[in-house]
C-alpha cells in the first residue's frame, strides 16, 4: 500500500517539476525572442523549413477536407432543402475550426517532430552543452528563431488551408454536385463575420506558440526523461511523447479558444 | 574589459576580473549527489595557472560530473568552485557567462554542428562572442586552422572528415577566442595510437604558444602523464591527491598506489626501481 503512494507522490512530483522547467523554458525563450540583438538569417531559414516546405502538404490537405465538407455537407442541407448555405458552412467549419487544427496537426507531424528530434540529438551529442561552454546562449542561438518561425509561419499556412479548403468545396459543390457558384460565395459573404475570422487568427497563434514550446523543450530537456533519454531509441521516444503531448495540447486548448470566444 | 594575451599579444574578449596569483582553479568541498547515488563527497582540487592538470580515474568515478561542475553545466549540492576568482556557484547567469568566455572545451565526441562546415564552426565563437568583422573573423579561423595543420578544410562538413581531423577542429574552435582555461574530455577516446599522439602535439603546440591552463579528464594513462604537471586521482568520489607525474607513480597512499598497479603495473615497479637507485646514488 504505501508502495503505491509512494509511486503516486513520485510521479506527481515529477509532473511539477517538469511542469516548473518548462515553464522557465518558456520565459527565457519568450524574453529571447523578444530582445535584441536580432540575427535575420536564422530566423528566414526556420520560416522556410516550417512554413514554405509545408505549403505543398497543407494545401492539399486543405482541398481535401474542403471537398469532403462540401460533399458530406451538401447531402445533410439538401434533407432540409438549405443546400444554398453550403458555402457558409464550409467557410465556417474551415475559419473556425478544421484550418487552425488541422494545419496544427500537420505542422506538429511535418516539422514539429523534426524540430524536436534535431534538439534531441544536439542535447545528446552534446552541441547544447558547448554553446554553453561558448557563452552562447542556447535560447537566443536555437530556440529564437524557431519561435519566429512558427509564430509567422503557422498562421499564414493556416490561412492557405481555409483558401485552399473553400476552393476545395467549390470544386465539389459548384462542379459536380451543381450549387450555383454565386449562391455559394454569396452565403460566406452573409454569414462570415469579423468574430470567425478573429478566431481564425488567435487560434493559429496560439497554436503556434504551444507547438514550438512544446516540442523544442521536449528536445532540450531529453536527458532528464524519465524513461531515460539517450541514444537513438531516446530521441524516437521523446519525438513519439512530443507529438502527442503537443497534438492533445492543440485539442484541449481549441476547445478553451472556442469557449472563451464564442 | 579586454586582456591582453600575454602570449600571442592580441586582446581577448575575456571581461572577468581574473584573481591574481597562481591559481586558476579551486574546488572545495564539492558534493554532488544523484538521486541516492554520492557521485562527488568533499572533493577539494586545486589547479595552478598555466599548468596542465590530468585528472583520471575509473570509468563511473565521477570524472565528467567533476568537469561539468567546473564548466558551470551541473551545479553542485554543496562546496565552492572557484574559477578565475569567481565562485561558480554564486553567480547570476549573467555573471556565468561571462566567466565562460575564458574557457575553451574540447568535449569527448567533439560536439561540432553537423550542419555547419569546419569554418563555420571555427568561426561560431567569434561572430557570436564578438564584435569582429568577417575579416578579422576569417583571418583568426583561418590562423587557428593553419596550427591545427586544417588548411583546406573550411568547406567540409564534420562528417566529411575522420576522428582525428574532427578532434582538431574542435580545437580550433575550442582555441579560436585565446582562452585562459582550456578543457579536455577525453581527447583521445576513439584514436589509434598514431592519431593520440598528433593531438598530443598539437596540445603541446598550442599550450606553448597561447599558455592557457589545461583541464584533461583522459583513461589514456600512463601516455597521458607526460604531458601533465600534475596528476589527481579521483576515486570513491574524492580527489586521492594532485601531484607531478613522478610522485604519482611513487605515492604510498594505497588508492593512489592500486590505481598504478592495475594501469601502469610494470612501470610502476621500474620508477621504484629507479627511485631506490636514486636514493643510493
Amino acid at each position: 500500500m504505501t508502495q503505491v503512494f509512494y509511486r503516486i507522490g513520485d510521479r506527481v512530483l515529477h509532473l511539477i517539476d517538469e511542469l516548473g522547467r518548462m515553464g522557465v523554458f518558456l520565459i527565457a525563450c519568450l524574453a529571447q525572442t523578444a530582445l535584441p540583438p536580432y540575427k535575420f538569417a536564422p530566423m528566414i531559414k526556420q520560416v522556410h523549413f516550417i512554413g514554405s516546405r509545408s505549403v505543398f502538404v497543407i494545401v492539399f490537405t486543405g482541398a481535401f477536407t474542403g471537398m469532403v465538407l462540401a460533399l458530406q455537407g451538401y447531402n445533410t442541407l439538401r434533407e432540409f432543402g438549405s443546400e444554398g448555405v453550403l458555402g457558409s458552412m464550409v467557410a465556417l467549419s474551415l475559419i473556425r475550426e478544421l484550418g487552425p487544427v488541422l494545419t496544427a496537426l500537420m505542422v506538429i507531424g511535418r516539422a514539429g517532430s523534426a524540430i524536436c528530434a534535431e534538439i534531441g540529438i544536439m542535447r545528446n551529442s552534446e552541441q547544447i552543452d558547448a554553446l554553453e561552454c561558448m557563452a552562447i546562449d542556447p535560447y537566443k542561438f536555437l530556440m529564437a528563431p524557431k519561435f519566429i518561425g512558427a509564430l509567422v509561419s503557422i498562421p499564414l499556412l493556416t490561412f492557405m488551408f481555409d483558401v485552399s479548403g473553400i476552393f476545395g468545396g467549390y470544386l465539389v459543390g459548384c462542379g459536380l454536385l451543381g450549387v450555383n457558384a454565386g449562391t455559394y460565395f454569396h452565403s460566406m459573404y452573409d454569414h462570415v463575420d469579423w468574430s470567425d475570422i478573429e478566431m481564425g487568427v488567435v487560434k493559429p497563434l496560439v497554436f503556434a506558440l504551444l507547438i514550438v514550446w512544446i516540442v523544442t523543450a521536449k528536445g532540450f530537456y531529453l536527458h532528464l526523461e524519465r524513461s531515460g533519454g539517450f541514444g537513438a531509441e531516446g530521441v524516437s521516444r521523446t519525438t513519439t511523447s512530443a507529438v502527442v503531448l503537443a497534438s492533445v495540447t492543440i485539442l484541449v486548448w481549441d476547445y478553451l479558444i472556442s469557449a472563451l470566444m464564442l | 574589459m579586454g586582456h591582453t594575451n600575454e602570449h600571442t599579444g592580441r586582446e581577448t574578449v575575456n571581461d572577468v576580473d581574473t584573481a591574481e596569483g597562481s591559481i586558476a582553479i579551486r574546488l572545495k568541498d564539492v558534493h554532488k549527489d544523484y538521486g541516492t547515488q554520492t557521485v562527488l563527497e568533499d572533493v577539494d582540487l586545486t589547479i595552478p595557472r598555466g599548468k596542465t592538470t590530468v585528472v583520471v580515474g575509473e570509468s563511473g568515478g565521477g570524472k565528467s560530473t567533476l568537469l561539468k561542475i567546473m564548466l558551470g553545466l551541473v551545479k553542485p549540492d554543496r562546496g565552492q568552485v572557484e574559477i578565475l576568482g569567481r565562485d561558480l556557484t554564486r553567480v547570476s547567469r549573467r555573471e556565468l557567462k561571462k566567466v565562460r568566455m575564458n574557457f575553451g572545451v574540447l568535449f569527448q565526441n567533439v560536439a561540432l554542428f553537423d550542419s555547419m562546415t569546419v569554418y563555420d564552426n571555427v568561426a561560431l565563437p567569434l561572430r557570436e562572442r564578438t564584435d569582429s568583422d568577417p575579416d578579422e573573423v576569417r583571418e583568426r579561423v583561418e590562423e587557428k586552422l593553419a596550427l591545427m595543420d586544417l588548411d583546406g578544410t573550411n568547406d567540409k562538413f564534420p562528417a566529411q572528415l575522420s576522428g582525428g581531423m574532427r578532434k582538431r577542429v574542435g580545437l580550433a574552435r575550442a582555441l579560436v577566442l585565446d582562452p585562459k582555461v582550456v578543457f579536455f574530455d577525453e581527447p583521445t577516446t576513439g584514436l589509434d595510437a598514431h592519431k593520440s599522439n598528433e593531438i598530443y602535439r598539437l596540445f603541446y603546440r598550442t599550450q606553448a604558444k597561447l599558455g592557457y591552463t589545461a583541464v584533461i579528464v583522459s583513461h589514456d594513462v600512463p601516455k597521458i602523464f607526460k604531458l601533465s604537471d600534475f596528476v589527481a586521482l579521483l576515486a570513491d568520489g574524492t580527489v586521492q591527491g594532485c601531484m607531478s607525474p613522478e610522485e604519482f607513480q611513487l605515492a604510498e597512499n594505497p588508492r593512489i598506489r592500486k590505481f598504478v598497479e592495475t594501469t601502469m603495473g610494470t612501470i610502476y615497479s621500474s620508477e621504484k626501481e629507479e627511485a631506490g637507485l636514486y636514493e643510493k646514488v
